[in-house]
């Protein structure tokens, strides 16, 4: 099979290992301190309470925030499904495949400027 | 309840529901917003915010065993990734347009047709035809492994497939759910591919469309830690437990589950244009 397939493989996999176990300590965590609090999610609020910026993720990560944990393996969810799109495009490149090269690089486009926009 | 009660219930739905995504190539949500909505009453927004994060989890988490074993096709997942994109964009600009509640129950209908469709294909009984010239000029065809032997498979009508996936996309951008289960369509009904690969290569690529939306989500606050906590952990672990479980199974039982879900989101679509709820 192609190299670069495997690699994509691999990159699935260590991604997918790295944001569970960010979310898992964050979530223990969170539990640890919590975890006998009463649940509220009936209702979508006005005014967002918890972290939704990259910022305010990676600031309450680094303070070792649970939740701030949670969203920060989120993210990284997000950043496996950009990367496996640009080995895509390397792989497409390095085979010289121009038609799915041409695919795969207008779906890079649309996600970068999809995630660019709506975090500005 | 308590926080801790409720993030174990749900771990136990979202591994259910990581399950049943890796099998059907459909991610998740098809279980996870009815079951959060109707028995853990999350507001919608939350649920649709957990649907997004059992997508990525799911499409990342089953793609490790399936790229190994051949199951997934990233040529045939690239090449109509761009139909859904497309599509996606027309959507979301017509959905000012469009009165959602009919599209809904128009496209339940078409759920419910697609799994008379995909209960009736014989792929056993398909005899070895020639693929479709787009197919051979790309080099969509395919091999994957049992653990017996190694299957060749030809892609048929591609431009077909391709238009399923622009429709696919279109439906996404207006209702924002159930597209995946088309996207499966495409490749098995149009191009006639094994079911296994279809449903990997659909794994593959749902993850990226997701991740589209994921930034609109976070900034909207649809993305909330107590719920996606409990949910990324049940569905991946459901989803490595659901792609091991697909290696095992044959293409017909699979397809058998495969139908029985379609039915439900048929149901489910044309329930909710109906009353507007869900």
């Amino acid at each position: 099979m192609d190299p670069l397939q495997i690699a994509i493989g691999k990159l699935l996999k260590i991604g997918v290992l790295v944001s569970f176990i960010t979310v898992l300590i964050g979530g223990m965590l969170y539990l640890s301190q919590h975890g006998m609090d009463p649940i509220e999610l009936q209702d979508f609020p006005e005014h967002i309470s918890h972290l939704n910026s990259v910022s305010e993720i990676v600031t309450s990560a680094f303070q070792l925030g649970s939740l701030g944990l949670v969203q920060l393996g989120l993210l990284i969810l997000v950043l496996i499904q950009i990367l496996r799109v640009i080995l895509t495009i390397w792989m497409f490149y390095k085979h010289k495949e121009k038609i799915l090269l041409l695919s795969s690089l207008f779906i890079f486009l649309v996600l970068v400027f999809s995630l660019f926009f709506s975090s500005s | 309840m308590t926080i801790l009660l409720f993030s174990g219930l749900v771990l136990i739905v979202s591994y259910a529901a990581g399950i049943l995504g890796a099998l059907t190539g459909l991610g998740g949500g098809v279980v996870l917003i009815p079951a959060l909505v109707l028995l853990f009453h999350v507001d919608i927004h939350y649920a649709m915010g957990a649907s997004l994060i059992s997508v990525m989890a799911t499409s990342s988490g089953a793609a490790l065993a399936y790229i190994k074993r051949g199951y997934t096709n990233i040529r045939i997942g690239m090449f109509l990734e761009v139909g859904a994109v497309i599509g996606a964009f027309i959507g979301a600009l017509l959905v000012k347009w469009i009165p959602t509640s009919s599209i809904t129950i128009l496209f339940g209908i078409v759920m419910l047709f697609s799994a008379y469709l995909t209960w009736q294909r014989k792929e056993e009984l398909e005899i070895e035809r020639t693929s479709h010239p787009w197919s051979t000029y790309l080099k969509l065809d395919g091999t994957y492994k049992t653990d017996s032997q190694e299957i060749n498979y030809s892609v048929q009508n591609v431009p077909f497939a391709l238009y399923i996936m622009g429709l696919a996309g279109v439906m996404s951008g207006l209702l924002g759910i159930g597209s995946g289960a088309l996207k499966v369509l495409a490749m098995d009904q149009a191009m006639r591919l094994p079911y296994k690969v279809s449903t990997s290569t659909s794994n593959f690529i749902i993850g990226i469309t997701a991740a589209v939306s994921a930034g609109i989500y976070f900034s909207n606050g649809y993305m909330n830690p107590h719920l996606t906590f409990p949910v990324l952990i049940g569905v991946v672990l459901g989803a490595i437990h659901g792609a091991i479980l697909l290696a095992r199974v044959e293409n017909q039982r699979l397809r058998i589950l495969f139908t029985i879900v379609i039915l439900l989101i048929g149901l489910e679509m044309i329930y909710k244009g109906l009353t507007g709820r869900l």
